[in-house]
């Protein structure tokens, strides 16, 4: 296995830059998670990894060398696509040992290195099938193998579980973490599925416009996003953004919105010394919304009074849909809890689980 | 008592009702049925006319060739022979018509083989390749289809002379190989072909070509089949070409030989022309999935 580094990678369609200054080094058996939206040019930035997208500008380097102008089958790296890509015409083995044959792998090593890689992935039964015979799940399965029986510098992964069901997309989620850590591979993964970010990420870079917003471990991109757009596009439901401005209340720093008001706690206080005006978007993740009077108690300063709109029961919780002025604000509350739509009721945010940002630039302060 | 004789003269009625209801359905459906039948029957009758229309000739030539040459002639002409002889089928199997015959049969396969080949590479280029002037290329290719076929003969004689292939059956190969028709036929399939797919080969480690023949051509197996058929069945029976390209006689080929070599003899001229339509009805038999998949993508199965 080895590292893989980015370094100023543009990619340009005509005027449109897809991905723009893209710097990014992935360390030797790293987990790499590309995030975000469609059109946000993660799968570009994969695509010229593996050769298929030449680069506008910028170099690309696996290993020790660099291979911006490599060919793709001299790059040694495997791919593992959207839609599998596996040939219809071969059966399992064949399609598995394609490549091996290719670059004129001995016949016993090709046998031993397909058997190793089936029985890892259980499909030791399915080798003289062909692709139209097997399960999504299969065919999945066989696309991984033909990877793994590569045994490349770095597996590339262009959004392998999407055409899978929810079910087992959740399955094959844990047997790729499992892989990933049996094989010691240096993988890098698009999605635009946050959960599978969340869960097989050791780091994640969260992509918009062709422009990374950040490169960080799953806990950081969740509880210190660098910016709104990182802030809302993790987290289901999204963080809640109130804008307002900054503003005195008994002598301390407080934030102003649609007629209300809550002190900003020590550490926000020192953070918005950073920011560019008056204004102040605060952001708060459902979870730290607190509508229990145990919590907004113990906070009176912390307090909003805040309509129901609308209550959506979970199971093993309730999503409240809150309205502020015009801002609507969703909490996760207990499924014990109840009140009618309409209601009236109090909040209270989590003081060590605000965020700031500036509504200029929309970068969280510090 | 009243109101019992009431219900039961209204469940009596009901079930009468009922029992009318089905008699009526069951008259209906015999009628549809009847109806359908008498539909079918005249269908039948149009349809077997047509056939019998359609099959006199290739009864009359199958006879032919087993009548001796007094019995062809003779007046009024009679459908069945009183004898029947194989002297016809053995003059040809024997005589000057297996030249034409084995230089039909290798015209047409080379020219099957090449047109797969090479159309089936422009086809692939224009669908998966991107480069400058694709698009053009592809409007070219398009716009030939639209001028007759007629038009290009004078040009492809001169050419053909100019590169010194007059008279060879080398000529009449290369005049036949490339195909507008074949091209656009396979270019509009490749396009469906998955791009990973062959970028997965690239990947691989397989080059240019071994993608082609390896990846490609298995996945467009039905397309290609469908030119194969096509340029087999175009180049069998071209005519035009062999009389603009060909002089002499052992480079004939069958239509040229089926025109020029008659015999004086009608029962050698049918058999000739029933050997002649053997290995396209053999090609039709093998591969008819091919050809009606071919009509479906083409639209017409017009091919040239």
């Amino acid at each position: 296995m080895a590292s893989v580094r980015l370094e100023h990678v543009f990619k340009r369609f005509g005027n449109v830059d897809a991905v723009s200054d893209v710097n990014l080094d992935i360390a030797d058996q790293e987990f790499l998670v590309l995030l975000g939206p469609s059109g946000c040019g993660k799968t570009t930035t994969l695509r010229m990894v593996a050769g298929l997208e030449e680069l506008s500008d910028g170099s690309i380097f696996i290993g020790d060398r660099e291979v911006s102008q490599v060919a793709p089958k001299d790059r040694d790296i495997a791919m593992v696509f959207q839609n599998y890509a596996l040939y219809p015409h071969m059966t399992v083995y064949e399609n598995m040992a394609f490549g091996l044959k290719l670059r004129k792998v001995p016949r016993a090593e090709i046998e031993r290195r397909v058997k190793e890689a089936a029985e890892i992935l259980g499909l030791g039964s399915l080798l003289a099938r062909k692709p139209k015979e097997l399960s999504g799940g299969q065919r999945q399965r066989v696309a991984l193998g033909r990877a793994i029986v590569r045994e490349p510098k770095a597996f590339l992964m262009d959004e392998p579980l999407s055409n899978l069901d929810a079910k087992l997309r959740t399955q094959t989620r844990v047997e790729l973490k499992r892989l990933h850590q049996r094989l010691g591979a240096t993988i890098l993964y698009v999605t635009h599925d946050q959960t599978e970010a969340m869960t097989m990420g050791t780091r994640i870079v969260v992509m918009r416009d062709g422009v990374v917003q950040q490169v960080a471990t799953p806990d950081d991109v969740y509880n210190r996003p660098a910016n709104q757009f990182v802030a809302t596009f993790v987290g289901t439901p999204a963080m809640n953004l109130l804008p307002g401005e900054l503003g005195q209340s008994a002598g301390a720093l407080s934030f102003h919105t649609y007629g209300q008001q809550i002190v900003l706690p020590d550490v926000l206080r020192a953070a918005a010394s950073g920011l560019t005006g008056r204004k102040l978007t605060l952001g708060v993740r459902p979870e730290d919304v607190h509508l229990s009077p145990d919590f907004y108690d113990q906070h009176p300063d912390l307090q909003m009074k805040a309509t129901v709109r609308v209550i959506e029961p979970m199971g093993h919780e309730n999503m409240v849909y809150l309205a502020i002025g015009e801002e609507t604000l969703v909490a996760r509350a207990p499924n014990d809890w109840h009140a009618q739509l309409g209601d009236t009721v109090t909040c209270a945010f989590d003081p060590t689980r605000l965020h700031a940002f500036d509504p200029e630039t929309e970068q969280a302060l510090a | 008592m009243a109101n019992n004789v009431d219900s039961l003269r209204s469940s009596r009625l009901q079930a009468n009702g009922q029992q009318e209801a089905a008699i009526r359905r069951r008259q209906n459906q015999r009628r549809k049925v009847f109806g359908r039948s008498v539909r079918y029957f005249w269908l039948y009758v149009i349809a077997i006319l047509l056939a019998c229309i359609t099959a006199f000739p290739l009864v009359w030539l199958l006879i032919t060739i087993f009548k001796p040459t007094y019995e062809i002639y003779q007046y009024p002409p009679t459908l069945f022979a009183k004898i029947y002889t194989l002297s016809n089928l053995r003059y040809v199997l024997s005589g000057t018509f297996l030249q034409p015959f084995f230089n039909t049969v290798y015209i047409t396969v080379v020219t099957s083989i090449l047109q797969v080949l090479v159309n089936g590479l422009a086809g692939y280029a224009l669908a998966k390749h991107r480069f400058p002037g694709r698009t053009l290329i592809f409007y070219l290719f398009l716009s030939s289809m639209m001028i007759p076929f007629q038009i290009y003969l004078i040009p492809d004689f001169l050419i053909i002379k100019h590169l010194g292939l007059l008279d060879t059956r080398t000529s009449l190969i290369i005049s036949w190989i490339g195909s507008a028709g074949s091209v656009f036929l396979i270019r509009q399939y490749m396009l469906g072909l998955p791009d990973s797919t062959l970028e997965a080969a690239r990947l691989d480690g397989a080059s240019e070509w071994r993608t082609f023949f390896q990846v490609v051509v298995p996945m467009a197996t039905p397309v290609l089949g469908v030119v194969a058929i096509f340029s087999f069945f175009s180049q069998w029976n071209n005519l035009l070409m062999p009389l603009i390209l060909i002089h002499s006689q052992s480079r004939y080929t069958l239509p040229l030989f089926l025109v020029f070599s008659p015999s004086s003899n009608p029962g050698q001229n049918m058999a000739a022309a029933f050997v002649t339509s053997i290995p396209p009805l053999i090609v039709f038999l093998l591969l008819q999935r091919y050809f009606s998949q071919g009509i479906a993508l083409t639209g017409t199965g017009e091919q040239g």
